[in-house]
């Protein structure tokens, strides 16, 4: 099948003189994947998912290649468009309706002004679906989707009436409501309280699961992570330097910086009192990163960095 | 980029301060001298700008003119935001506060509305009423009528920055309400304000030219850029020379103090200060 | 543990404005010199104003609260410097509570420097020193107190206001979330050295947090906060292993972690 998402070599370089942030990443996503990209602040991973949808900033200077899968009303046609030279408008077409995105800053992403409800069917508007019994009625249902409580009162609500997490989840409705092919979520969670995190999870791994959707997870917090995607990326200085199933990234992880961030993420494995491990004892950050060339389209198997053996640094 | 604009802001801005300086010294020619046979002469080597309807060097009065526009929008500038920004930052810190220092903040704010509402032309002929029209008359009622905006954008900007958990922490530190003015909204709100300050400079440029057309402000036969532009209104069409100098000089020197304050506003903030250097 | 308790909490009420529900709610607690509490609860449950207020950083709208047997839930902030030099605060996130204008040095020593505080019994009179001091306590160095905040990644920037609390050689350290901003990849580092400090300084440690996997590593008895009121309160271990309320079982799990190996 042809993959939903093509990225190969990509990098990307911003300011002057140039500084390369992103250097050559390379994996696919297939229809109905759900792919986890992990990694810590300045890693490159909100560059990556920006990359993807062509939403980089004017002054960043992409290389390599990104091909979206264009689909049409009712399923794949074959056509790939390339990110890298596409227009704003072939680009807008794709945006919101076959390809969506969740940020992580659930306060700035939504219009003070409008109503919710509103927002949510504006979205439906703009890509000229026809919605049998009319687009409130397609709101509402959206909105009963993503677990709101009371959906007519939060349709006619403004943002500020809402907390964090429902205007999170009123967010996760935007992105959902075109049904797209592939979701990329930035962090989606980072910004809540644990059980609006573990709410949004619950929600987003249902709908993913009840449509076969494909999504491009991406969070510094590999416990968040584990729950929702099959394969997973990790990400290091601008480099993937592991990438698996997810059961196995965490059952073997092979690079150091992996195996410091599984160990690291098990708190609760500490006995109280004792020093807590941390990622710095696996992984010495003096020593240069290298990365993987490309990550198996079929993601069957582990890939690893040639020629560098594992183990404690 | 951001640069360049900081070097032509900063260029222009020291082209008319040291114009206003060097025609303290030295004009080419005498900026009051009428010379009817030099009447309307256009741009050449004699007279480098031209000459206007009495036959006074155009380029001399362009000098001199820059001198009361300088003074004008440093000292109005300076009332406003000597006046505007404490009080600002002390209506923006006893917002949140209990009992007095909330009154007194909401006293401010009232007599701030009240100011706001008062139209500055209006401020300035009462002024002038009571003090004769002069350049400092115009210099104060400027100065004066820019109280509000700076006290408005101080205002908020301090509210913003009252909520951060550094405020709290210097709070927790021991710094009292003085020191937290002084030491942390102070130099937070400072690029909004070197902002307001551009702005307002250039609005009080426009604004004496306004009042000098009036008689409220410098009086004849001192040369403004204002008074110029309105004695060009009868050339217009014959020599547009004549408007189109003055004009210049304000629009060279609003530009200049507008990307200056762009510029400040970057320098001022050490996170964006690497991209400038 | 016979001795008059460092903090004591008496019913406690906070309300903002006109909101239905007080944020804090009818709290009481003790805290003793050399012990290390954990309050826990989901963001809104009031845990965050209860130690602000603790660290007079907000005040009740009724009950008492009593440092060291004197009230402080009514004195002005001049007469709080005995409070000040003895309560520091580590915030969620630094980089809203570092001053970006500020060098880090400057922001460090600025409770050595403060009117309240300078010249008080305690507090360390050589703030050069003291800078070097507890710059190299934290792990960074002394060498980059010129540097402004945004030179330094999440975790060092919490290593600085780490720095900034323990300047004035506080007793009890008040810690809100102070690892929940952080990227997991430095949480336990943070977290260790929370830990080494809080016993090598023997502080009086009180650890806000929504993870109580975070508050079983470094405290021993803790406190579950919902919607203002506090419904559980034990040691950690009991806490931990057999959670009696309700809340506190839907807040243990809502917390992800990784499947066991």
């Amino acid at each position: 099948m042809t993959p939903l998402l093509q990225v190969s070599d990509l990098r990307v370089s911003f300011g002057r003189p140039r500084r390369e942030v992103l250097h050559g990443i390379s994996f696919s996503i297939a229809p109905g994947q759900r792919v986890g990209l992990i990694g810590e602040s300045g890693s490159g991973k909100s560059v990556t998912a920006l990359a993807v949808l062509g939403l980089l900033s004017e002054t960043a200077a992409v290389t390599g290649s990104i091909r979206l899968a264009v689909p049409d009303g009712d399923g794949p046609t074959g056509r790939q468009l390339e990110v890298t030279t596409a227009t704003e408008k072939q680009l807008a077409a794709l945006r919101g309706d076959a390809y969506s995105m969740i940020f992580q800053e659930p306060m700035t992403a939504l219009d003070p002004t409008m109503k919710v409800g509103r927002q949510v069917g504006e979205l439906l508007g703009l890509h000229g679906h026809r919605i049998p019994g009319g687009s409130r009625s397609r709101v509402l249902e959206m909105l009963r989707e993503v677990d709101l409580p009371e959906v007519g009162r939060i349709a006619d609500s403004y943002p500020h009436q809402l907390s964090g997490g429902q205007r999170q989840r009123v967010l996760i409705a935007m992105a959902l409501v075109n049904d797209p092919v592939l979701t990329i979520c930035d962090e989606p969670t980072t910004a809540l309280d644990v059980t609006a995190q573990a709410k949004v999870l619950q929600v987003l791994d249902r709908h993913f699961t009840q449509r076969s959707a494909a999504t491009l997870f991406i969070t510094h917090d590999l416990a968040v992570l584990a729950g929702v995607v099959d394969v997973a990326m990790v990400m290091l200085e601008g480099h993937v330097v592991e990438a698996g199933p997810i059961r196995e990234v965490l059952a073997d992880p092979w690079h150091p910086y992996t195996k410091g961030l599984v160990a690291t993420s098990r708190l609760e494995l500490a006995r109280p009192g004792e020093r807590l491990p941390t990622v710095a004892d696996h992984f010495d950050r003096s020593i240069p990163v290298q990365g993987l060339r490309e990550v198996p389209v079929s993601w069957e198997h582990r890939a690893r960095v040639p020629g560098r053996p594992g183990g404690g640094a | 980029m951001k640069r360049a604009a900081l070097v032509i802001g900063l260029v222009l801005v020291a082209g008319t301060v040291l114009t206003a300086l060097l025609s303290l010294a030295w004009t080419p020619y005498d900026p009051l001298a009428v010379v009817p046979a030099n009447r309307l002469m256009g741009p050449g080597p004699g007279h480098w700008l031209g000459t206007d309807g009495y036959g006074i060097d155009l380029l001399s009065r362009i000098m001199v003119g820059a001198r009361i526009a300088v003074l004008v929008g440093v000292v109005a500038v300076a009332i406003a935001a000597l006046v505007g920004v404490p009080l600002g930052i002390l209506a923006g810190t006893a917002a949140k506060a209990e009992r007095w220092p909330r009154l007194v903040a909401d006293v401010v704010m009232r007599g701030n509305d009240i100011l706001y509402a008062f139209p500055a032309m209006l401020l300035a002929i009462l002024l002038a009423a009571v003090l004769g029209g002069s350049t400092a008359t115009a210099m104060i009622a400027i100065g004066v009528a820019n109280i509000p905006p700076f006290l408005r954008v101080a205002r908020a900007a301090t509210l913003q920055v009252s909520v951060s958990d550094f405020v709290t922490a210097a709070r927790g530190a021991g710094i009292g309400r003085f020191g937290i003015a002084v030491r942390h909204v102070l130099p937070n709100i400072a690029p909004v304000v070197a902002v307001q300050a551009s702005l307002a400079f250039g609005m009080s440029i426009l604004s004496e030219a306004a009042l000098s057309y009036l008689g409220l402000s410098t009086p004849l036969p001192t040369p403004t850029w204002g008074r110029m532009l309105n004695e060009a209104q009868p050339y217009a069409w014959s020599d547009p020379l004549l408007a189109v100098w003055p004009g210049l000089a304000i629009g060279l020197a609003v530009l200049g103090f507008n990307l200056l304050g762009d510029g400040l506003r970057d320098l001022l903030d050490p996170r964006l200060r690497e991209s400038v250097q | 543990m016979s001795e008059q308790p460092l903090y004591q909490v008496r019913d406690v009420v906070r309300r903002y404005g006109h909101a239905a529900r007080p944020a804090v709610d009818h709290v009481s607690l003790d805290l003793a010199a050399g012990e290390r509490l954990g309050i826990v609860g989901e963001s809104g449950s009031g845990k965050s104003t209860l130690v602000r207020m603790m660290a007079a950083l907000d005040r009740p709208t009724a009950g008492s609260i009593r440092f060291r047997d004197t009230e402080i839930s009514g004195l002005p902030e001049r007469r709080l410097g005995f409070l000040r030099a003895s309560v520091q605060m580590v915030f969620q996130d630094p980089r809203s509570s570092l001053d970006p204008r500020m060098t880090v040095g400057a922001s460090i020593t600025e409770p050595l420097r403060s009117p309240l505080l300078r010249r008080r019994a305690g507090v360390p009179a050589d703030t050069r020193a003291r800078l070097e001091e507890v710059m190299a306590q934290v792990g960074l160095d002394p060498a980059d107190a010129r540097r402004f905040p945004h030179e330094f990644s999440g975790g060092q920037r919490q290593r600085i206001a780490i720095a900034r609390a323990l300047a004035p050689r506080p007793q009890v350290l008040v810690a809100d979330e102070p690892v929940s901003a952080l990227d997991v990849s430095v949480r336990a580092q943070v977290l260790n050295l929370l830990a080494d400090l809080v016993a090598s300084e023997g502080l009086t440690l009180v650890l806000v947090s929504h993870d109580l996997a975070v508050v079983r590593h470094l405290c021993d008895r803790v406190a579950v906060m919902s919607s203002g009121r506090v419904v559980e309160t034990g040691t950690v271990e009991q806490v931990w292993s057999a959670p009696r309320d309700a809340y506190t079982r839907t807040l243990l799990a809502a917390v992800p972690r990784l499947p066991l190996p």
